[in-house]
């Protein structure tokens, strides 16, 4: 049996975290400020930027406290991360008039050079490695 | 003092960021590929890139303080340019806690970092002069 708490932000685990950190302050940093100066432009899509930066927080958190209980609340951050990225990458291809500007998850992450769509395969390969 | 003016200026600073960051992922990159961990080496090469990241910083800080553009795109130019300084930092923070394989790849991504962000100030400031 593997030690979680001891192996979830060791090793490559440690650079998950790094990217996880960086894009929970990217996210952090665009949904505050599309919410605070324009929210009424694009309400949906501003919104989805705020769940995709506190998805990215829980995520880097979790990685970072390890053990069996942060294994568990990353997988599930990384599993709403994945259907999140899939679900609005083709919604914004599919019904454009419903994202008027762009969210992190726009396009399967294209704004971010499509690391939005790897992270969550890394982040699932990961805890699969580092399974309990 | 004109923005315009020192803009053409600033593309050399510019540049000097984004060679500085093209050639320590190329270091980090080939020295993944041998299967090398954490060197000194790296840590010099992130530290050449924190030092063009705080030129550019300080110069496009002058810049910004001279002209006159609205509040809210100079607080946008400076927040990303306090993230790209952050940026070498925490990745010679990561390398040093982790001196291995995954140390420089972490390294990697500090400094793929500070380019993307480089490229996005880039753009912002194409749209202020």
């Amino acid at each position: 049996m593997s030690r979680p708490s001891a192996e979830l932000a060791s090793g490559w685990g440690r650079a998950l975290v790094f990217a996880y950190g960086v894009f929970a302050v990217a996210a952090t940093g665009r949904s505050v400020l599309q919410i605070g100066t324009d929210f009424d432009r694009a309400p949906l899509a501003y919104s989805l930027s705020l769940l995709a930066a506190v998805v990215y927080l829980v995520a880097t958190t979790s990685l970072l406290l390890g053990g069996v209980t942060g294994w568990r609340v990353a997988g599930i951050a990384v599993g709403i991360e994945l259907v999140g990225v899939l679900s609005v990458g083709a919604l914004s291809y599919v019904a454009t008039d419903l994202f008027p500007d762009r969210t992190v998850w726009s396009h399967f992450g294209q704004g971010y050079g499509f690391v939005p769509l790897v992270l969550p395969f890394a982040g699932l390969a990961w805890l699969r490695h580092t399974r309990p | 003092m004109s923005p315009s003016t020192l803009c053409g200026v600033n593309a050399w600073v510019e540049g000097a960021v984004l060679l500085a960051c093209a050639a320590a992922a190329l270091l980090f990159v080939v020295d993944l590929v041998r299967d090398r961990n954490t060197l000194d080496s790296h840590f010099v090469a992130l530290a050449v890139v924190e030092v063009a990241v705080l030129v550019h910083a300080v110069w496009a800080g002058v810049d910004l303080a001279g002209a006159d553009i609205d509040g809210s795109d100079q607080a946008k130019v400076i927040s990303y340019l306090g993230a790209m300084a952050i940026g070498p930092v925490l990745g010679a923070y990561f390398g040093l806690i982790e001196r291995s394989r995954a140390g420089t790849f972490s390294m990697l991504l500090a400094v793929a970092t500070v380019a993307a962000l480089e490229a996005r100030v880039i753009d912002i400031w194409s749209t202020l002069v």
